[in-house]
Parts: structure tokens; sequence; C-alpha cells
């Protein structure tokens, strides 16, 4: 075998950049090259170059049982590809809860699990495309962990700071005030207080979303069947003016189910799925055009014959105005 | 400045070990540092390109002459009946050929492209040279890249532990 010194060899800089071609699972076994490479590889340049030469591509999150710690589960978070291939573990982690969008608009993970000894449910901030652990265990519930439901809390980003706050909501009971908390910053929950409108009536909840920092709350009245949204600016802990869902014009025999999402990054959208009196189905897309008078424009309606059951909206594609929309039948984009 | 051909400005390149290359300015221009002395002026002769020996500057020309963008009559081949897509494939393959060298050549290509700031060429030698080595061992590796293992045993034994999924 050659001996390294006969060899040529690269200066550092030509070294990062043959290292910045490496796939994401070849990147993790070349760690173990040198110190050097390691340092290299975990550094935050490398992982910026890293990001802009790999296509983005579809990722799926899983969570898999892994090994037993202080005799509790432990869960590791796989990345898989579309292929699904595992291109990244991250071990005892927890498992995964939910994604939001972070900082400059990044799609970042949140895991949940139990730390021991007291049983307290805890919750860690993760970016999926590098594994680093971007905000380090909280704890969201002091103890009286068995009867946490998962879907009472929410996750969002704060504007301009970028913290990463839970919202955790209680319910119709004004006894019971909504509460937040910053991940990672020690401090306790803090009284948000509720929503104006809530008190009056009933209300179902429906989905939550996050834009530019402001999170909103579809609710439905249970009385009047009108859809409210309720807005919480995660940076002031304040609530803002609640909004009015759109009305449609037609007959309709019934909106079975609505969703919230982001639309172009900055735009509230709200797709409904309604049964109209011709009998036919059709998921009619909303846009907010204005936020502060509360103006929607329904901008698609997608109707389906009979057969195929309900369009979920996905998720909205990155940099371009199309969404993708799963259907009993099939997937569809508009 | 060297002129021929209808009024094509030509640039002369020299080496280090004496040989001149006279190229158009334009392919010349394929690389960001001669376009920048270009630009300020400083190219009025010709270029002393340090560091670089004739054999991998005539390999570096070549390069660059097949990847300058062909606006004009540039040679005989009508490039303007040629769909881009086929024409990006053809330029593929001819990098794939072009790219057959030994490690020693590769790795003085690897530097040339960098000294002479050509992003396609920097591009085309690292990833080729990260293909080459993915799927070798550690040790093949840092033979190939020359890198010393300075990991103690036992940290060497943790790291590969905490990547072991990487390893299979």
């Amino acid at each position: 075998m050659a001996s390294p010194a006969m060899l040529p060899s690269l200066p550092d800089d030509l070294i990062s950049e043959i290292l910045s071609w490496v796939l994401v699972k070849s990147a993790c076994r070349f760690c173990c090259v040198s110190r050097g490479w390691h340092a290299l590889i975990s550094g935050p340049a490398f992982v910026a170059t890293h990001r802009s030469r790999t296509d983005p591509q579809l990722l799926l999150l899983a969570t898999s049982y892994h090994h037993k710690e202080h005799g509790r589960r432990s869960y590791d978070l796989q990345l898989l590809d579309v292929d699904g291939e595992v291109v990244r573990v991250n071990k005892s982690v927890g498992a995964f809860w939910t994604i939001c969008y972070g900082r400059d608009d990044a799609l970042v993970c949140v895991t949940f699990g139990f730390c021991k000894p007291r049983d307290f449910l805890v919750a860690n901030v993760i970016n999926p495309a590098t594994g680093s652990v971007l905000v380090k265990t909280t704890e969201l519930d002091d103890g009286a962990s068995y009867d946490v439901y998962m879907g009472d809390f929410t996750v969002g980003c704060a504007a301009p700071s970028g913290a990463y706050k839970v919202v955790r909501l209680m319910g119709n009971d004004p006894h019971r005030p909504w509460k937040v908390l910053t991940l990672g910053d020690g401090a306790k929950w803090r009284q948000v207080g509720f929503p104006a409108a809530t008190q009056s009536t009933r209300y179902d909840r429906g989905p939550v979303v996050t834009i530019a920092g402001v999170m909103h709350f579809l609710y439905t009245s249970e009385t009047s069947c009108e859809d409210y949204i309720f807005r919480l600016d995660l940076e002031s802990e304040k609530w803002v003016a609640t909004l009015k869902g759109p009305t449609s014009d037609e007959l309709q025999m019934d909106v079975l189910i609505k969703y919230l999402l982001r639309f172009n990054n900055d735009t509230l959208c709200l797709v409904q799925w309604e049964k109209r009196l011709t009998n036919n189905v059709c998921s009619n897309i909303w846009l907010l055009t204005d936020h502060a008078k509360g103006t929607w424009v329904k901008a698609y309606t997608v109707s389906t014959d009979s057969i195929t059951g309900l369009l979920i909206p996905l998720r909205m594609m990155r940099d371009s105005p199309k969404m993708l929309l799963y259907g009993f039948i099939g997937a569809t984009s508009v | 400045m060297a002129t021929r051909e209808a009024g094509k400005k030509m640039i002369m390149l020299k080496s280090p070990d004496g040989m001149e290359f006279e190229v158009e300015e334009a392919v010349a221009m394929e690389s960001q540092t001669i376009r920048k002395m270009i630009e300020d002026d400083c190219a009025d002769t010709a270029i002393l390109i340090p560091n670089i020996n004739s054999k991998i500057l005539s390999r570096v020309i070549e390069y660059c002459n097949k990847h300058v963008p062909t606006t004009g009559a540039t040679g005989a081949a009508a490039s303007d009946t040629v769909a881009p897509a086929a024409l990006a494939e053809d330029l593929k393959i001819w990098d794939a050929e072009f790219i057959k060298v030994n490690r020693a050549t590769r790795f003085d290509l690897i530097q040339a492209a960098s000294y002479l700031n050509i992003k396609g060429l920097l591009d085309l030698t690292s990833q080729t040279t990260i293909d080459t080595i993915s799927d070798n061992s550690l040790e093949e590796i840092r033979s190939f890249l020359s890198t010393k293992n300075d990991y103690l045993p036992e940290e060497e034994q943790t790291i590969r532990r905490e990547n072991q999924w990487a390893f299979q």
C-alpha cells in the first residue's frame, strides 16, 4: 500500500469542497475518518454548502422504538427519502410530534418524550435536514403527564425573534385560560387569557396554522355554524382581532371538513370540503387577501365526482403556487 | 493585445514551465480569476499562471473551450440547430470522458480549477472524486485523500458506534 507521504495531498479548503458533495449517509460515515473531518462535517458552513448542493427532495419522518433507557422506551427519529431509504437517524430525541415553519421558513420537526426520573412531558426542536437539535429538551408538563393529550399543544415560531413557542389550548372554560411557553428559555407557562368571542357560545375546535409569527386557530360556532379564526401574535403573546371565516353564496348541504394552510408562505388559506345540493362534492380553496379587512377570495373550486372521496390538502409546494391534494383515488394538484 | 479571426480577442496564457497558449478571450474568461485580471486591465501582454504546469493548463483550456457558451459562429458546429437538452447531454458525456484521469492529474485539476475559479470544473472534479470514494472503506478513503486518522482507538470506537447505521 502506498504511504500517504508519497502521494500529493490537497489543502483543507479543497477537501471541504470535495466533501460538500457527499450524500448524508456517507457523511455520517466520513465523520469517522478523522477528528478534522468530523469537525468539518459538523460545522455550520459545511452544512449550509451541503444543503445548497443537494436537490430538495420529499422527505419522510418516522419514529422508531429503539432501546430502553432508565427502564423506559427511547425513541429515535428517522429521516427517509422518497425511496424509503433511511438517510439519517437521530437517537433518543423522542417521538415525532409535529412539523412547523421555523426561522427563515425552514421546516423544523418537533419531537416529544417523557423525561426520567420525574415523568415530565418534554419536547425537542430538530432540523430534519441536518439532524441538529435546535432547541434542547424543554419541559411541557409538570408531572401529571398521563392525561395529557398532545392535540392540546401546538407549536409555532414567533417573528421576528424566531423563538419556538408552544400554546396549550384549554378548551372553552374561561376559568382555564390558554397558556404559552417558550421552548428552551427555562421559563414557566404564561397565561394568554382567552380569545374574546369564545365566552358566549360553544365552538368546535379546528386546525391551527402559524403565518408570520401569528398563530391562527379555526373554530366553528356550534350554534350558528359560522367559522371564526382566532389569532395570537406569538411574539407579544397578545390576541389580535378575530377573523370571520368565508361564507359561500351557493346553496350547500353541508360543509364537512375544513383545513387551514399557508399559501405562498404568507397568505392564510382555508380549504372546505362541502357537499352541494346538486349532489356533487367540491373542495373550495379560499385565500385571505386582506388581513386587516378580513377579505376572503374563493381562489379555486375543485369539483369531484361522487366516487372520489375526501380531498385532503397535503401541503403547498415550495416556491410555487401549487397545492398537493390527496384524494382517496389518487393525488392531484391545482 | 493580439487579435485574430475577424476581431476575436485573443489572450496569451503562460505556464511556469515556459509554454504559451493563445486562447480566445471568451474562453479564458471562463476562469473568474482571469476574467478579473482582464477586467482590471492587468492582462495587456501574456498572463502567467503560477503553479499550473503546461500539461494541466492545456487540459483546463480544453475544458473551457468545450464549456464556453456558443454564441456567434464559433467553429463549424451549428449549435443553433441542436436542442439545448441534447447539447447538455452531450456535454455530460464529454465531461465524463474528460475526467477519466489518474488520481494525481485529478488532484492537479481540482487545484487548478480552484485557483482559476472555474466553478464548473471544480464541481465536476470534486463531485467525481466523492463518487469514487463514497463506497470505499475508511482506510481507503484516508489513503486516497492523504488524511491521517488522529482518533484514539477508544474515540474511534465511540464515533463508529454513534454512526453505526451509516455503515450498514
